[in-house]
């Protein structure tokens, strides 16, 4: 188990997940000679963490994975959190990113309110499932956990193109009695396009595990949900990724209620964690459009591959 | 099949977008004023400050959350700014769900309904 930094013995019991009953240790047994370095390492912390948050957001958008991914396992290998706290701050800023990026692509008309909303009823489910269950396993399977989740998000990076060969499916009855439909003004071709959802059940499975997934590791999970509204239920690319992003921040709300009333969101690492990886997203963005992303997602699927391993690693040891 | 998808009109975004604003900026603010608050106290900023929670570090629920504010503790309009995070996609599917009512949609309104209930029971602990 790697140490959190040194010397911060305040900052360590922050790290340090408060089991239910368990406190931290009141003023009157902290030696007060110590309290000004301690109140300076905490400052470099909150620094550090804002910093890491920033870098997490930007390169999360830049190869278009939410800054989740990147997010806990820096807090929990480079400053050692709990995992706990991680996931709790983690999904903290997928509502805030998710929040403010539905912001943009609502006035871009590309997000289907309908179409999210219907299926939040499944992702919502999930995460609600994903949230208690988390709650109950020790930070090590959680660690298992994770390392698994990125070596099959950088499998899905790795296959990257869509099954386009399956023949066009009928609409599904429930696709047709809810009215999952849409139409956006395509900016390229100047055309309308119309589209309809089709295999709405399987859509809707594919969600819950979603759900589940976010609430259980704290990530927006968009690596599930954009498959199941653009390769199971054929909705174009571009609504898929706006109305994912949309349902984002639903399902993490959901889950980060459960977190936050079990006293797994801190404060010192959430505030960081939300206000930087919104920075760094919002930034990122801007630069999509101007730099050559292909390069740096090829170099990041390798990465997820080593972070993978190291959490296996620490998971299989007993983090 | 309708020939119109009900949300064409673009009211429903409109709102969404106003409640959307409205909640990221609000708790943007408290998040700001927590950090800045926490910067400015006397002694040895952040840590000593936690510490005044002897019992549970920080707080955990809406009540602690609004007493902390109270008592002028930063952390707590921390934790504020972070519950109102947590609250702003409420507050977006109660929106959209009036919008559906008034579309006339009841579907759904009842889609929308069932969702806020689901993300009500995830906040029965707060």
């Amino acid at each position: 188990v790697r140490k959190p930094i040194a010397g911060a013995t305040l900052v360590e019991a922050l790290s340090r997940r408060v089991p239910d009953g368990g406190s931290i240790p009141p003023a009157s047994t902290i030696p007060s000679a110590a309290g000004r370095r301690e109140g300076v390492v905490g400052l470099l912390f909150l620094l550090a963490v804002f910093a890491i948050a920033v870098a997490a957001g930007l390169l999360g958008s830049l190869v278009g994975l939410g800054g989740g991914i990147v997010i806990v396992p820096a807090l929990t290998l480079l400053f050692g959190v709990d995992i706990h706290y991680a996931v709790g701050a983690s999904l903290i800023s997928v509502i805030a990113t998710s929040s403010a990026s539905t912001l943009a692509f609502l006035r871009e008309r590309l997000c289907n309110v309908r179409i999210g909303m219907f299926l939040e009823l499944a992702t919502v489910t999930g995460a609600l499932a994903g949230a208690g269950i988390a709650g109950l396993l020790e930070g090590r399977w959680l660690f298992v956990l994770f390392g698994l989740l990125l070596f099959v998000s950088a499998g899905f990076m790795l296959s990257g193109s869509r099954d386009d060969s399956a023949p066009d499916c009928e609409r599904d009855p429930l696709s047709r009695a809810c009215r999952l439909e849409g139409a956006y003004l395509d900016r390229v071709s100047g055309r309308q396009v119309e589209y309809a959802a089709v295999r709405t059940p399987i859509g809707l499975a594919i969600m819950w595990l979603a759900g589940a997934v976010s609430g259980l590791l704290g990530i927006g999970a968009g690596v599930f949900k954009v498959p199941a509204m653009d390769a199971a239920m054929r909705l174009p690319l571009k609504v898929s990724t706006a109305t994912s992003n949309f349902m984002m921040g639903v399902t993490a709300a959901a889950s980060a209620a459960v977190y936050f009333s079990r006293g797994d969101v801190n404060p010192l690492i959430a505030g960081p964690v939300a206000l930087g990886v919104l920075i760094g997203a919002r930034w990122g963005s801007r630069l999509v459009p101007r730099l050559r992303v292909a390069y740096l997602r090829r170099l990041f699927v390798v990465a997820m591959v080593l972070i993978a391993a190291r959490m296996l690693y620490q998971g299989i040891q007993g983090a | 099949m309708s020939a119109r998808p009900a949300d064409r009109d673009g009211s429903l975004e409109a709102v969404l977008r106003i409640g959307l604003a409205a909640g990221v900026v609000l708790s943007l603010v408290l998040l700001l004023f927590g950090f800045g608050a926490l910067l400015l106290e006397p002694g040895d900023p952040p840590i000593d400050t936690i510490t005044r929670y002897p019992a549970d570090a920080f707080p955990r629920d809406l009540r602690g959350v609004v007493d902390g504010m109270a008592q002028g503790r930063p952390l707590a309009f921390v934790q504020g700014g972070l519950l109102m995070l947590i609250a702003t996609p409420l507050l977006r599917v109660t929106l959209a769900g009036l919008v559906f009512c008034r579309q006339r949609d009841w579907l759904f309104a009842g889609v929308a309904l069932a969702v806020l209930v689901l993300l009500l029971w995830g906040w029965r602990g707060l």
